[in-house]
């Protein structure tokens, strides 16, 4: 489902984030990638999510070679994936329910149905009764929730989460890990980086590290 | 084809909520661009209409043959004589100097003025229309004339008509170019709102693209916005446009009375301000074009 080849990933600085990376993640596994900042953890799943390109070597997501695809195909590929970032990047001026259909409406999916969706996404990470709420008004944990909510509502096949839970305390980190263990169990691949060796507990899921841009163990 | 419709659908409402969110910044914008507009518009509805009476005027120009004041009723007899032979008129006709008179003191405009005025200070006159436009062929036709020691001027409609001509021409390039001076800016101007907005929604335009906007999408948004802008503004314009048409018709009406023609104002519009429409509409697209490729 997620093959890395040989890749290599420099940036225009010189400084090379990823050196060889051969790595599979199979349909319906749950992978964590760790590693301390800066070992290329973020970076690998960019290359993932087809947001940057590789230097050398190959990524294919769902058998298509991202390194190849144009920019508009990229962004069809990207939209066929749930991503969650460290940052959340959630929209400030919209309210939950409005962040949540921001993928539907990049997908032209009709507003009727798409209200459907965002509610069942929304229930799924327990925020239907904060549909109207801003993110300003949630707190950080929910506002991971609802970037999960937004992953999840065009039911990708691959998730792919970027420090889900960088900014949490370990309970609410634990849910999120537990959320995301949950959607793994109905067949969605996972693809997570984190630090939080610890906040991944007993999770049930195969384990990367990642030092200075290789896979270590 | 369903998908590409619900597409553009969704970005025209996007920018017509964008339109609805800055209210006061879209109707700023909106007045300038129509305002920018309105002037070379006015002035080319302004000129055709001139153009046309003048037109009009060419196709039956009429002259003036206006004799010394002490000549006679025999020395115009003469002159007209001269001109039924030459054949080169029609329409002659003999204006009594006194009879003349009398006409202006039935307008109140010059009953005042003549009545201070002792005697008759008008001359006897010849009015005619030329058989020929060929302007050798007019040229001569008043050299004869001036060479008769009784006729004092000969005025010819053609000649004034042609510096009009002239004049319009060169309101009509002036007019071009103020059209592409400002056509540059109704582009800026629209360049410049979108500029603006792309930069306050900097945060959505980056997150959409990380969950798979593609750059049409991000685009079209801005592109209705400009060209939904250019068209409101192009509207506007007409609409100032023809009040102000309306206004001035009275007065342009005068001057059309004063040429023996007249000059329709209100309807001159019609063509250029559907151009003007499209065009700025175009315009808009552009700068918001221009504006979405460079900082979006």
């Amino acid at each position: 489902m997620i093959e890395f080849q040989e890749t290599v990933k420099r940036y225009p600085t010189g400084f090379e984030a990823l050196k060889g990376i051969n790595l599979t993640v199979d349909k319906g596994e749950m992978v964590a990638v760790t590693g301390r900042s800066g070992a290329g953890k973020s970076t690998l799943l960019k290359l993932a999510a087809g947001i940057e390109r590789p230097s050398l070597g190959h990524v294919r997501v769902n058998g298509q070679e991202t390194g190849v695809l144009g920019d508009g195909a990229r962004a069809v590929l990207r939209r066929n994936l749930g991503l969650l970032f460290q940052d959340h990047k959630l929209l400030f001026d919209r309210n939950a329910h409005d962040n949540v259909a921001l993928p539907l409406q990049i997908a032209a999916v009709p507003r009727n149905e798409a209200s459907k969706r965002v509610r069942a996404a929304l229930d799924k990470v327990g925020l239907l009764d904060r549909e109207r709420a801003y993110p300003v008004t949630l707190s950080g944990g929910e506002q991971q929730r609802l970037c999960i909510a937004r992953a999840i509502v065009n039911r990708p096949a691959i998730l792919i989460a970027d420090e889900p839970t960088g900014h949490l305390d370990q309970e609410y980190a634990a849910s999120i890990f537990a959320l995301l263990r949950s959607f793994n169990q109905v067949g969605v691949t996972v693809l997570l980086a984190t630090h939080d060796e610890a906040g991944l507990g007993a999770l049930a899921c195969r384990r990367i590290q990642l030092e200075h841009g290789r896979i270590v163990a | 084809m369903k998908r590409w419709i619900a597409f553009h659908l969704q970005a025209m409402e996007r920018a017509m909520r964008h339109l609805r969110s800055t209210p006061l910044g879209s109707a700023l914008s909106v007045l300038v661009i129509a305002m920018a507009v309105t002037l070379p518009l006015l002035l080319f509805a302004i000129l055709v209409s001139l153009s046309g009476t003048v037109e009009r005027l060419g196709d039956n120009p009429h002259a003036n043959v206006f004799f010394v004041t002490s000549a006679s009723t025999a020395d115009v007899q003469a002159v007209e004589r001269m001109l039924r032979l030459r054949g080169e008129t029609r329409e002659l006709a003999f204006i009594d100097k006194d009879s003349a008179l009398k006409k202006l003191k039935a307008s109140p405009s010059y009953r005042d003025l003549l009545s201070a005025i002792e005697g008759n200070p008008l001359p006897h006159a010849l009015s005619f229309r030329p058989m020929s436009q060929d302007p050798q062929a007019l040229a001569a036709l008043r050299e004869s004339l001036l060479r008769q020691p009784a006729v004092e001027t000969v005025v010819m409609d053609s000649e004034w008509s042609q510096r009009i001509v002239r004049l319009i021409r060169a309101g009509q390039i002036t007019g071009v170019l103020l059209a592409l001076v400002l056509g540059m800016a109704v582009a800026f101007v629209t360049g410049n709102t979108i500029r603006l907005q792309i930069l306050s929604r900097r945060e959505e335009i980056e997150v959409s693209r990380l969950i798979g906007a593609t750059q049409g999408f991000i685009r079209r948004p801005f592109l209705y916005f400009g060209s939904l802008q250019g068209f409101t503004a192009g509207l506007l314009a007409a609409a100032f446009v023809r009040l102000t048409l309306f206004w001035l018709d009275q007065e342009i009406n005068a001057i059309g009375g004063l040429l023996g023609n007249a000059i329709e104002l209100s309807g001159s519009a019609g063509v250029a301000e559907l151009v003007a429409i499209t065009a700025v509409t175009f315009l808009g697209w552009l700068g918001a074009w221009v504006a979405v490729e460079t900082a979006a």
